[in-house]
């Protein structure tokens, strides 16, 4: 009995793992469905980035602080949006979207930390 | 209480290098330089690393030998000696001592409250007399400017900051301009030329900051023709990656004063060549 038991026992688990099995792939699959509608990139996603950047760039450029990358990244992510490339114009705009706020950050930091590096007798 | 006194001590201790005046800021820059190349004369870096670098120093003598801006100052010669269609002339604006007056500039003008540089004052000559601006980042203004530098090889640098608040305030503003990193590289002026003289940075020996005006306008051998002070200035912004001023902005007229100021005392030796 004990051998015929265990072959129950095995072909139940068997059939549980085929259940779990299919919903995890159909788990998956559904992930897989909503990711791709999440991260879908829409010409206004990425303007919206290109216009954060353009307004951090003018703020540091006001403070004499501009970036060349900056603008670079700009015009770049411009001009693979006009292009209709709009998953690798988002990943350009967003780095555009960096460094304009990292040279934001340095003309914050700059108003002091430049006093330490003035020579003394 | 006991702690509040020893603070505000600390915080004016912490405090002077900013509040220090051009003197006492003059007086430590000399002091830096001197500590720190003890072997060679203060005047001696108005040759910027070639006063550091012997083999570089040989090669660069070499090339004084036939230099390459002697074409610019014969151009120089003639445009300011040309009259003006009215009568008039550059050594009538440049005043007694004219073409020998750039051991005076910058100049702090109290008319307009700002500095003004040897560039805009000849330019302001030529609109006085009805003539048009000529172009800050051009040849013509550069070879008259080439000129005038030969002809005041031997003086000593001579900026003063008048006791005006006006003026001090530009100086501080070039001051602030010179030690304030920018640029994705995240340098300052001083990063390179106050930290870090006589060190490579890949195959060039960075030069001290004092000796830095002695010498413009520059023949540089990556410009291929004589070029200004304010263009050196757009190029070292563009190195770092920062975005560049405009020629003759007040930025960087603020920072020639500044500059210019911390050679006083020493001598003027341009036009040069670099490479």
């Amino acid at each position: 009995m004990a051998p015929h038991h265990a072959n129950n026992m095995g072909s139940s688990s068997m059939l549980n793992f085929g259940k779990k099995a299919r919903y995890v792939l159909l788990g998956s699959f559904l992930t897989m469905l909503c990711s791709q509608g999440s991260h879908a990139t829409s010409v206004d996603d990425v303007t919206k980035i290109i216009e954060q950047a353009v307004h951090s760039q003018s703020q540091a450029r006001s403070e004499g602080y501009g970036w060349t990358i900056t603008a670079t990244y700009i015009d770049q992510a411009k001009s693979k949006l006009a292009a209709g490339q709009t998953d690798s114009a988002m990943a350009t705009a967003q780095r555009a979207l960096l460094v304009a706020n990292k040279s934001l950050d340095q003309a914050r930091a700059e108003k002091t930390a430049w006093q330490a590096r003035v020579p003394t007798l | 209480m006991k702690l509040l006194i020893p603070g505000v001590f600390l915080s004016l201790l912490i405090a002077t290098p900013v509040l220090a005046g051009p003197d006492e800021d003059l007086a430590a820059f000399k002091a830096l330089y001197t500590k720190r190349f003890p072997s060679i004369d203060l005047q001696a870096h108005k040759d910027g690393a070639y006063a550091l670098n012997e083999e570089k120093r040989e090669q660069w003598l070499e090339m004084e030998e036939f230099p390459p801006y002697e074409i610019a100052v014969d151009e120089g010669v003639d445009l300011y000696s040309q009259v003006f269609p009215n009568g008039g002339s550059y050594a009538d604006c440049l005043g007694e001592s004219a073409p020998a007056v750039k051991q005076n500039y910058p100049r702090f003008d109290q008319k307009t409250g700002e500095v003004e540089t040897l560039e805009q004052k000849l330019n302001a000559c030529r609109v006085a007399n009805d003539l048009k601006a000529l172009e800050y980042a051009g040849e013509a203004l550069a070879s008259i400017v080439a000129y005038i530098a030969m002809e005041s090889r031997g003086s000593l640098t001579n900026v003063v900051v008048p006791d005006d608040d006006r003026a001090l305030a530009a100086y501080t503003a070039g001051k602030q301009y010179y030690y304030k990193r920018r640029g994705q590289l995240n340098f300052a002026c001083s990063s390179c030329h106050v930290q870090n003289p006589g060190m490579n940075l890949r195959a060039e020996t960075l030069s001290a900051a004092i000796g830095h005006t002695t010498h413009w306008p520059v023949y540089r051998g990556k410009w291929e023709r004589v070029g200004l002070l304010h263009e050196r200035f757009r190029e070292c912004n563009e190195q770092v990656r920062a975005e560049p001023l405009a020629h003759q902005s007040e930025s960087y007229r603020n920072l020639e004063y500044f500059l210019t100021f911390m050679n006083n005392g020493m001598e003027l030796n341009g036009p040069a060549s670099r490479k």
